[in-house]
């Protein structure tokens, strides 16, 4: 059996929008999903994060490329089977109910009904809606569509789950729940790979994510690496005397919120220092950060590098 | 594979039957249907036989407007792209899923034509026919629909819903009366025209085959070998057309 629950090589996507002209969504792309792990792929909209996920789940067909889902060619209809699939914004027959939804995609993957019925439990106690599952689709709200479209790629109990901006359109609370779906089935053994625009609330969730831009990978690896701004050092604290404030202030970009202090320094030896000088003026260190890079800044350095390419 | 077909089937029986402009269309026919007792005994000097097979034609007519709308949106609508999303992303094959379409479409046109045939004939009595002969029209009328409807199916992977409709109902009115195509082919003086005219006559189907109208009127059993030969005949359009229709869906980019 691969470890690789997924295998993307040199995949290329070209549409075509006007007679004899194309747009590529996707350039080359190359990509490897460890079997067990959480891959986000982040990027702005128009990245080409649901042209992959529609390759992959052969709503379209690349131009160009291979992919591979669990060792085997994509094109087969069947490699379907071990596919858990949520698309962005998802649509169903609204006449249904949610555990009618459930329990109609089990019968396309043969999952006997005693089965189906005992996952579909299950599954709406894992989304939270076990308490609408006899309401119609089309009495659902944004968010409930969301939970049920996630149960329902559950279904079939796949090996390997595409998420498709599992958060577009739900306001930040339920975000948060959401994302503690995704979580829960992270340490379930699931392999997930979700795509997304929030990159710092989404990457974290994730074991590995992969920057999109403009159909490119730009930046692949652990979040943390990734946000890294050059060496510096973010240091948060409180001091009482407005004089020594003012010196650091004075030196270094800060911000102040609610009595805590926030200051950008620009290597760890001013960072020692700052740190020294505070405690010995009677102030509390809150915390100290790696400096990180805000998702405009990413993207502001993409566009800065095809400019210059 | 016949699982996954039946499951097809049966959601979109569900959804057809929940499509509000094919209920409005539906209570239309019902209304009209109903209206052909009274515009009998209003129009004099047609007999009640002529008038009452005219009636069951109209029924068709009815049938037809609800195969096209139908075939136009079951499949493919911009609307309902989202809906195939979810749809194709299961394990199934993409001809499964038209297969699925269509069973489950022609059983919610059966079941809409029987209703309308059961209120026609509760209306009118229709004591003036034999029963094998107004079953025989019912299963020829019905036929006649699915052809449609399967083109209409097979349309909605290719073009725009309100050119589907447009292009399903010109073949469905010039597949009526292709007797006068032929006829006017050789009457055409312009040789491009004359010629389209035949293309016309040979490649669409002939859906007059399936009206037996005149037989009725005239008081004539139809035999069940032309029956046969006739159910053949649209055995052969349907898959025609559903095949291209697969085909097409199949390349299809959503």
């Amino acid at each position: 059996m691969s470890d690789f629950a997924l295998q993307v090589e040199n995949l290329t996507k070209e549409y075509r929008i006007r007679k004899g002209e194309r747009v590529r969504a996707l350039d080359s792309f190359s990509l490897q999903v460890n079997t067990g792990t959480t891959f986000g792929l982040l990027g702005p909209p128009g990245a080409g994060k649901s042209t992959l996920l529609k390759i992959l789940v052969g709503l379209i067909k690349p131009t160009k490329g291979k992919t591979l889902i669990f060792g085997k060619e994509q094109r087969d209809w069947r490699t379907r089977a071990r596919i858990g699939f949520l698309p962005e914004r998802p649509c169903f027959y609204d006449f249904l109910t949610g555990e009618e939804l459930l329990l109609h995609t089990g019968k396309f993957f043969g999952v006997p009904l005693e089965e189906s019925n005992k996952r579909a439990e299950e599954l709406l106690s894992l989304v939270g809606l076990e308490g609408a599952k006899g309401r119609k689709l089309r009495d659902y709200s944004r968010e409930m569509l969301q939970r049920i479209g996630i149960a329902r790629a559950l279904i079939n109990d796949p090996d390997l789950l595409l998420l498709d901006e599992p958060e577009a359109g739900i306001d930040p609370r339920n975000q948060k729940e959401i994302r503690s779906i995704i979580t829960a089935l992270s340490n379930r053994g699931k392999t997930v790979l979700l795509t997304s625009s929030q990159l710092i609330e989404t990457g974290n969730i994730c074991d590995c994510v992969a920057i999109l831009y403009q159909g490119k990978v730009t930046r692949k690896g652990k979040l943390k690496d990734l946000l890294k701004k050059g060496e510096g050092k973010k240091v948060t604290f409180r001091i009482e005397r407005r004089s020594v404030l003012n010196t650091i202030k004075a030196s270094y970009r800060s911000e102040e919120t609610n009595g805590k202090i926030t200051v950008h320094v620009p290597h760890q030896k001013a960072c020692d220092e700052i740190i020294s000088t505070i405690l010995s003026k009677g102030g509390s260190i809150i915390k100290v950060e790696d400096e990180q890079l805000s998702l405009e800044e990413i993207y502001q350095e993409e566009t800065v590098r095809e400019t210059h390419v | 594979m016949f699982r996954r077909v039946a499951t097809l089937a049966k959601i979109t029986l569900q959804e057809s039957l929940r499509k509000k402009p094919l209920i409005i269309l539906f209570v239309a026919s019902l209304i009209f249907i109903s209206s052909a007792q009274l515009s009998s005994l209003l129009i004099s000097g047609i007999p009640v036989k002529k008038m009452q097979a005219v009636w069951l034609r109209s029924l068709i007519g009815f049938s037809t407007l609800l195969a096209v709308y139908l075939g136009a949106c079951l499949l493919f609508t911009r609307e309902g792209k989202k809906k195939l999303y979810s749809l194709l992303s299961l394990p199934v094959r993409r001809g499964e899923i038209v297969i699925g379409k269509f069973i489950g479409g022609a059983i919610a046109l059966l079941f809409l034509l029987l209703l309308m045939g059961v209120v026609f004939i509760a209306v009118t009595g229709l004591k003036q026919f034999s029963y094998l002969l107004i079953w025989q029209a019912i299963l020829l009328a019905f036929w006649e629909i699915l052809l449609i409807f399967s083109l209409s199916l097979m349309l909605s992977t290719l073009v725009t819903p309100l050119l589907n409709i447009s292009i399903s109902l010109f073949v469905s009115l010039a597949s009526n009366i292709s007797v006068f195509l032929k006829a006017l082919s050789s009457q055409v003086d312009n040789a491009l025209l004359s010629f389209l005219v035949k293309i016309l006559y040979y490649f669409i189907p002939h859906l007059n085959r399936f009206d037996i109208t005149s037989n009725m009127i005239a008081g004539e059993g139809v035999t069940f070998s032309l029956v046969l030969k006739n159910l053949a005949y649209g055995f052969y359009y349907m898959a025609l057309f559903l095949t291209i229709g697969i085909i097409l869906f199949a390349k299809k980019e959503l």
